[in-house]
């Protein structure tokens, strides 16, 4: 198979992380865990888009994968295009929006240590000379300095607030990649067929999955075993 | 689209290529010819395109320590446009075209005679105003080799695309399933599998509507 059929032929993978995502998370009531990561919170939240062909549902709601509609959607064949995710892990919580097909994510908010300190000092940072004076304090620099060394001081605090944006976002998008590595042992072995597929089926059919038999299975040694027996060597 | 405040939306591509030791100093040279140009009332173009500062559209100088940043090359993709308002335009060219018909004394004017007032009626309009500036933010991991572009405007990633592969000399191979998979690790096995792999479906027969039935004969693959 050639690079672009890889890629192109095979983006449907993407809709499924999302469906697998969605059915763990109800199941799991929003816990879920890697070995990486430990246990943390992990929920569809405000947004989810299903399609099919030219056939699509857009869902808002606060939980919008609980209700029927959504399911309905699933058991017309359309899948999950694009999910707004929530994630509490580490007394922290951040939200997204995923393109399933691009992997794209849209409106990550972080709530970076840099805007905790603005917001633990109420908001806003004052300062200039008629808050030293009023303060009692002696008047600072000559301006010209001063303004230089403010001009530095501001690039180096984003410089700072890059780093740090950009640490907590490698942070979120290692999270969503140990979560795929998982999906995808699962999606790549026997187990996808034999015990998620029919367990989706009776969740979005509204009927009791049996959640304790399902983690199980899913744990099983042979759940990560691919679907076809050879000898493995990593690529 | 700022990688610097608020709420992040981005798209990930990858260089799949091994970076030269004196990337730094090459690679900033090749910024330098690739920065952005004002757009000037007297040139043809309509747009332009080209590096400028992250987060400060304006520099254009693109000084070394505002890029390189302890592992990540930060830019602006910035895009000029002249952008005059359509009425306007009509309203200036009708008034010139009298203007030359009277001067003529003919009631119509050729066509190469109308391209010329267009022409000049355009230069005249851009003088009298700026061109509209938008800036996207990109940062490139080097350590990664990750570029996150923080825009999903398709027409945009392709200017930058193609700007980057001219200013560095790299192709990006955009996120997607696959080269996800594939840099998390993919065992032949599991390649194999995912080559043969088919859609999952939960459609069930009874529920389906005519549309959607269509619908499920389309998408399958």
């Amino acid at each position: 198979m050639q690079l672009i059929d890889l890629i192109e032929k095979r983006r449907f993978v993407g809709r499924e992380l999302l469906l697998w995502l969605w059915m763990e998370s109800e199941l799991f009531e929003a816990t879920l865990e890697t070995s990486e990561h430990g246990s943390f919170g992990l929920w569809i939240e405000k947004k989810l888009v299903l399609s099919l062909g030219e056939e699509s549902t857009r869902i808002a709601a606060p939980m919008p994968g609980l209700g029927r509609e959504a399911k309905e959607a699933l058991l017309r064949g359309q899948l999950p295009e694009a999910a707004a995710l929530r994630i509490a892990w580490k007394d922290d919580e951040t939200a997204l929006a995923i393109d399933a097909e691009s992997f794209a994510l849209r409106g990550l908010k972080l709530r970076t240590l840099l805007d905790k300190a603005t917001a633990d000092a109420g908001g806003e940072v004052f300062g200039g000379d008629l808050v030293d004076e009023m303060a009692g304090k002696k008047p600072g620099r000559p301006k010209k300095k001063r303004a230089v060394d403010e001009e530095r001081e501001r690039e180096l605090e984003e410089e700072a607030a890059f780093h740090e944006r950009m640490t907590m976002t490698r942070e979120v998008e290692d999270l969503l990649a140990t979560l795929y590595r998982d999906f995808l042992a699962l999606r790549l072995s026997r187990t996808w067929g034999a015990v998620v597929v029919p367990a989706m089926r009776r969740w979005a059919a509204g009927e009791s999955v049996d959640v304790d038999a399902y983690r199980k299975a899913r744990r099983s040694k042979s759940a990560s075993a691919p679907s076809k027996a050879r000898p493995e060597k990593r690529r | 689209m700022s990688a610097l405040s608020g709420s992040l939306s981005y798209q990930r591509f990858f260089v799949e290529a091994k970076l030269h030791r004196d990337f730094v100093s090459r690679s900033h040279e090749a910024i330098l010819k690739h920065a952005m140009r004002p757009l000037s009332p007297n040139e043809p173009d309509a747009e332009r395109s080209g590096w400028c500062v992250m987060g400060d559209p304006m520099d254009i100088e693109l000084d070394r320590s505002r890029l390189y940043l302890d592992g990540f090359l930060n830019l602006g993709l910035r895009t000029d446009r002249w952008a005059i308002p359509s009425a306007l335009f009509k309203t200036r060219l009708r008034e010139v075209e009298a203007q030359e018909k009277a001067r003529k004394e003919r009631d119509r004017l050729g066509r190469n005679e109308k391209a010329e007032i267009k022409e000049l009626v355009t230069r005249e309009l851009r003088k009298k105003l700026l061109p509209s500036i938008r800036a996207v933010d990109l940062s490139w991991s080097l350590e990664e080799n990750v570029v996150r572009f923080f825009t999903h405007s398709k027409k945009t990633t392709d200017v930058m695309i193609d700007l980057f592969q001219k200013t560095f000399g790299f192709e990006l191979v955009a996120e997607s399933p696959y080269t996800l998979g594939k840099r998390i690790g993919f065992t032949d096995a599991q390649l194999e599998a995912w080559e043969e792999l088919e859609p999952t479906s939960l459609f069930v027969e009874e529920r389906s509507t005519e549309g959607a039935q269509a619908a499920q004969k389309k998408g399958a693959r």
